[in-house]
């Protein structure tokens, strides 16, 4: 296995309604640190505009933090919205998502999903060594 | 306080104990031991240590209900009763709600302590086009002064406190409870409770923000005034738990908490609310975590201490109750695991502990299965009971500030006061709190906190018993734990109801009390009588917002971390 060693660009979103960053804004100094550029979006956004800012970023992953059960709303819509704009841009997970729900989110295209006990090694390790299928 | 002969003979046995000791003390597990806050801690602490620190009885401890008010803002505190039992919880309607609320003052509960949905504490109405998949997931949609009667439907709010926790949108959340009282029949003035009515923290560490500082805090202080002249049993909530939660260290929880409140009362004063009319309307809801207790203890101490300071000497207050420090001491989510989470139940235990030793006159601890997702009824019963067994089987109730006197406590109690004043103080050289938090300063501590505390766990340096020490595998009694999650169904139900009030309601009288309050919300005058006639004739949440959202605009956060 050939490991791409361009830069990594990636996309953190906040999408929806929820305030609470603490673990969104510590994975972005996770990545920042292991050398990948990151783009935080911030608060409240709405998932046009999660889209919109990938594409125009060229990012090679979004990466959503979900905490308030809106998963199942968010994810197929980013990924619909994606499909529409013909953008493969992998997505992966964070937050606080039942494990009841995790199979099918994968199935959806959901990339990876880290939660609570992720380690900033598990972390990095995905971003550094992602393939595509 | 001690006198120099007896310091002396101290100085010279600890010595001598030192001298007699250094193999062993070389012996000890870590190099340095250290608190959270960066404190060196000592390896035993003695009089020598308090008198360095110019410790002084009288000044620094004294008596329970009097200055300088480190033992308790009561000169009976719990011998009278213990702290009030309170949890946060909503359910995805306000029907499932009001069920929940019942059974847990059945329960023993002291009051109904509201969690909304998000929509709610955004303002927007569950049918706007941003909020689908988010209406009842956090807690009750509250949209309309016919959710509120239904959410208090068979609760006697003559005698049961409420407690809100939707800062954005507060006005609107104490006007429903004051026009329910008037429908009702009850004076407003018997209204007990407290409505949480800090936006700054919002913008620092909650995200729950709709309008700029500005026009923010105009809106919190319109309430807090309001309360103060009107409901003198309903006051409102500032927090530093937030902050706590986002990585704010103690000192900066103690600081920032202070500095919020010092930004309200320069606001009123600038409107000529006096500081006497405000500040016994102030109540405090500060965090805690199961990790540090003494320094917890410490942090409380010298907080009350320091409040009470402060409102004399800065605001030259004259009513004692404006230095009360009243608070309301709540258990951080961040800290409970989902790896073993029955073991979360110990951590819930000590935090009781913690309130109890602490003086806080209410406490919420979380429950087992926090950290999976939104907590069971069963699971919330648990938090009162925790804190039962603190104030009715542990005995820390029978004597007042049982700490006071611990040479350790004392002298970190010291620390804590003297690290909080110099945080105060650079928040003022910002120039204040709105000044601080427009340039990223608390947002940009807190991550870097947040992102150390995180590497201490990566490290083992910070112990998480069932994660990072004596991990095993998920048996199938902890896999199924599961938290309550709300009929993705009901999102449906909720919308339609709110178009049908729509339809059925007086939209003319609805849009002439929304002009007025348009006309109104660009003068000084208190808006709170204009949202309660409002919400009286069911205008909405979202249609109250848009009114301030047209007047004031929205706050567009800084990306910042």
């Amino acid at each position: 296995m050939v490991k791409n060693s361009r830069v990594k660009r990636i996309l953190l979103a906040k999408p929806g309604l929820c305030g609470h960053d603490r673990g969104i804004s510590v994975v972005a100094m996770m990545l920042r640190d292991a050398g990948m550029e990151v783009i935080y979006t911030g608060l409240h956004q709405i998932s046009e505009a999660i889209v919109k800012t990938a594409i125009q970023e060229g990012v090679d992953f979004i990466g959503l933090n979900c905490m308030t059960d809106n998963h199942m709303t968010i994810c197929p819509r980013i990924i619909n919205l994606l499909r529409k704009e013909g953008a493969d841009i992998p997505i992966v997970l964070g937050g606080i998502i039942p494990e009841e729900d995790r199979p099918s989110l994968i199935e959806m295209g959901i990339v990876a999903i880290f939660g609570q006990a992720s380690t900033s090694k598990e972390i990095v390790n995905f971003f550094q060594s992602y393939e595509r299928k | 306080m001690f006198e120099k002969d007896k310091l002396d003979e101290i100085r010279v046995a600890q010595q001598e104990w030192e001298s007699r000791h250094l193999y062993e003390f070389a012996q000890e597990s870590k190099k340095e031991f250290i608190t959270e806050d960066g404190i060196p801690i000592r390896r035993i602490y003695t009089p020598l240590d308090l008198e360095e620190k110019g410790f002084d009885f009288l000044n620094d401890v004294g008596f329970p209900g009097e200055l300088p008010y480190t033992r308790g803002i009561t000169s009976t505190m719990y011998r009278t009763k213990p702290w009030k039992f309170v949890q946060y919880s909503g359910r995805a309607t306000p029907e499932e709600s009001n069920e929940l609320w019942k059974r847990q003052l059945a329960e023993g509960a002291n009051a109904v302590v509201i969690a909304n949905d998000l929509p709610t504490q955004l303002g927007y109405d569950p049918d706007h086009p941003m909020v689908q998949g988010e209406v009842g997931r956090t807690g009750a949609p509250i949209s309309s002064l016919r959710d509120w009667e239904v959410c208090f439907d068979g609760i006697d709010i003559e005698n049961v406190g409420v407690r809100t926790v939707c800062n954005a949108p507060v006005i609107f959340m104490v006007a429903s409870h004051i026009a329910l009282a008037e429908q009702r029949g009850v004076n407003i003035s018997k209204l007990q409770g407290c409505a949480q009515n800090d936006i700054l923290k919002e913008y620092i560490a909650r995200g729950n923000y709709i309008f700029p500082p500005e026009p923010s805090v105009r809106l919190a202080v319109d309430v807090i005034a309001y309360l103060a002249s009107h409901c003198s049993m309903y006051q409102c909530d500032l927090s530093s738990v937030h902050v706590m939660e986002r990585g704010a260290n103690k000192v900066q929880q103690i600081a920032w908490g202070i500095s919020d409140a010092i930004t309200y009362l320069e606001s009123a004063a600038k409107r000529e609310v006096g500081v006497d009319k405000l500040a016994p309307a102030m109540n405090f809801i500060s965090g805690m975590y199961h990790n540090e207790i003494f320094a917890e203890v410490a942090k409380f101490r010298a907080n009350r201490k320091l409040w009470a300071r402060i409102l004399k000497e800065r605001f030259h207050a004259k009513d004692p109750r404006s230095w009360l420090y009243r608070t309301w001491i709540v258990m951080g989510g961040v800290r409970q695991l989902k790896q073993q989470p029955l073991n979360n139940i110990a951590r819930s235990e000590i935090c009781s502990l913690i309130a109890g030793l602490s003086g806080g006159q209410d406490c919420e601890v979380k429950s087992y299965n926090e950290a999976i997702g939104i907590p069971t009824p069963d699971a919330l019963t648990g938090c009162l009971r925790y804190q039962q067994i603190a104030a009715y089987e542990a005995g820390i109730t029978d004597t007042i500030d049982p700490f006071a006197g611990s040479y350790y406590v004392e002298w970190l109690t010291k620390e804590f006061e003297e690290r909080a004043i110099k945080e105060i103080e650079r928040i003022d050289q910002l120039g204040g709190m709105i000044k601080a938090i427009e340039k990223g300063y608390p947002q940009s501590e807190m991550t870097k906190n947040a992102y150390q505390y995180q590497k201490k766990i990566e490290s083992g340096e910070v112990v998480q018993v069932g994660l990072n020490k004596y991990y095993s595998e998920p048996t199938a009694e902890e896999k199924a734990v599961r938290p309550y999650r709300a009929k993705p169904e009901l999102e449906d139900k909720t919308v339609a109801k709110i178009r049908e009030l729509r339809r059925n309601r007086d939209n003319a009288k609805v849009k002439q009390r929304l002009d007025n309050l348009l006309e109104m919300a660009r003068t000084d005058e208190n808006l709170v009588p204009p949202v309660i006639e409002a919400v009286k004739v069911y205008a909405t949440v979202g249609e109250i917002c848009d009114v301030f959202r047209e007047v004031y605009g929205v706050y567009t956060p800084l990306a910042i971390w």
